[in-house]
């Protein structure tokens, strides 16, 4: 338990970029978010509902997302989120920036 | 009733019935739906299946409301000084020509006087560097922001129309309160009387201020509280 909650602090300051990263393999909606982001993590990393709402709600806000509702026949109406251009841009750069970042701690903790 | 359907009609308790709030309301419900199929196609109960996709979520407040929040207090009120300084230099230099008659000076002065009072308190705010200072917080409430910006600008409007209208009574209509007409023996008395007109329209930097306010509130709110 503990070592997840050390591991979700090192992870949340990246949550968006993440979320950039699976909607960059195609249109999905929130629970589909959370299992795929548990699915690339072998399980290791659980998004919390209150956080993917939060992300999601700042991304659309800044225009990186976009929504739209999907037509189930069944069931509740379920919101789809698309990546925008700028949504493409702003990943590309936080990845680079994130290789930087790694590179440096790693020669800081490691060396 | 579904279960998950009033669960989440419970954490939308309180909130305001708009678009906004329905928009979230259906997309978490449907998410709930989809966690509680997948959790029962991996075998889970589908009582057990309710009860921890209820727990996933328990407020929806952070997401919704605006009502309350948290500004950086002292770069809000640097901003909105230089904001009101850049209105009183203007008001201060537009007014200078209205120096014609009495009022006008007066307003002119006092303008001149704003401008020196709001500009000082803006240098000090600005030179003070301590970080605790610089980035003191307050919590503020949009709701009563808004509101106040609404009345503002209604009894800003009122007062012109009023100040207008009576002005207008005053001066064109002497003819039925004092059986003397109005007389204007040139353009220096037109002026005076443009003048009296034009006066009280100065005041719309204080609405203007007030709609300033708002924006800066949005700017300055410390980061979203993200929860893990």
């Amino acid at each position: 338990m503990k070592e997840n909650s050390i591991s979700s602090d090192l992870i949340r300051g990246n949550i968006d970029t993440i979320i950039l990263r699976v909607l960059f393999d195609g249109d999905n909606y929130g629970y589909e978010i959370i299992k795929a982001i548990a699915k690339k993590s072998n399980g290791k990393y659980e998004l919390k509902e209150p956080s993917l709402y939060t992300s999601l709600k700042r991304l659309e806000s800044n225009q990186l997302i976009q929504s739209y509702w999907g037509d189930e026949s069944q069931g509740g109406r379920r919101k789809y989120y698309k990546v925008t251009a700028a949504g493409m841009e702003t990943y590309q750069r936080n990845l680079a920036d994130w290789k930087i970042a790694r590179e440096l701690i790693d020669k800081l903790l490691e060396d | 009733m579904n279960p998950l359907q009033s669960y989440v009609d419970q954490l939308f308790k309180g909130h305001k019935d708009n678009k906004e709030t329905n928009d979230l309301k259906a997309e978490i419900l449907s998410n709930l739906e989809a966690k509680v199929a997948d959790l029962t196609s991996g075998g889970m109960e589908h009582k057990q299946a309710i009860r921890v996709a209820t727990e996933s979520i328990d407020s929806v407040d952070f997401l919704l409301d605006k009502g309350n929040i948290k500004i950086y207090f002292t770069r809000y009120v640097t901003e909105l000084l230089q904001i009101a300084l850049l209105y009183c230099l203007i008001a201060w230099i537009l007014t200078i020509p209205l120096r014609i008659v009495g009022e006008g000076t007066l307003l002119n002065g006092l303008l001149l006087i704003a401008v020196i009072v709001i500009g000082v308190l803006f240098l000090i705010l600005r030179f003070i560097k301590a970080n605790r200072f610089v980035n003191m917080t307050f919590i503020c409430d949009m709701e009563v922001v808004k509101r106040y910006r609404r009345s503002i600008w209604l009894i800003w409007s009122l007062f012109i129309t009023v100040w207008t209208l009576g002005n207008v009574a005053i001066d064109f209509g002497s003819n039925i309160w004092f059986s003397h007409q109005i007389k204007m023996g040139g353009p220096y008395q037109f002026a005076v009387l443009a003048i009296k007109y034009a006066l009280p329209f100065v005041s719309v930097i204080i609405p203007l201020l007030f709609q300033a306010s708002s924006k800066l509130i949005v700017k300055y709110e410390v980061g979203e509280r993200d929860e893990d």
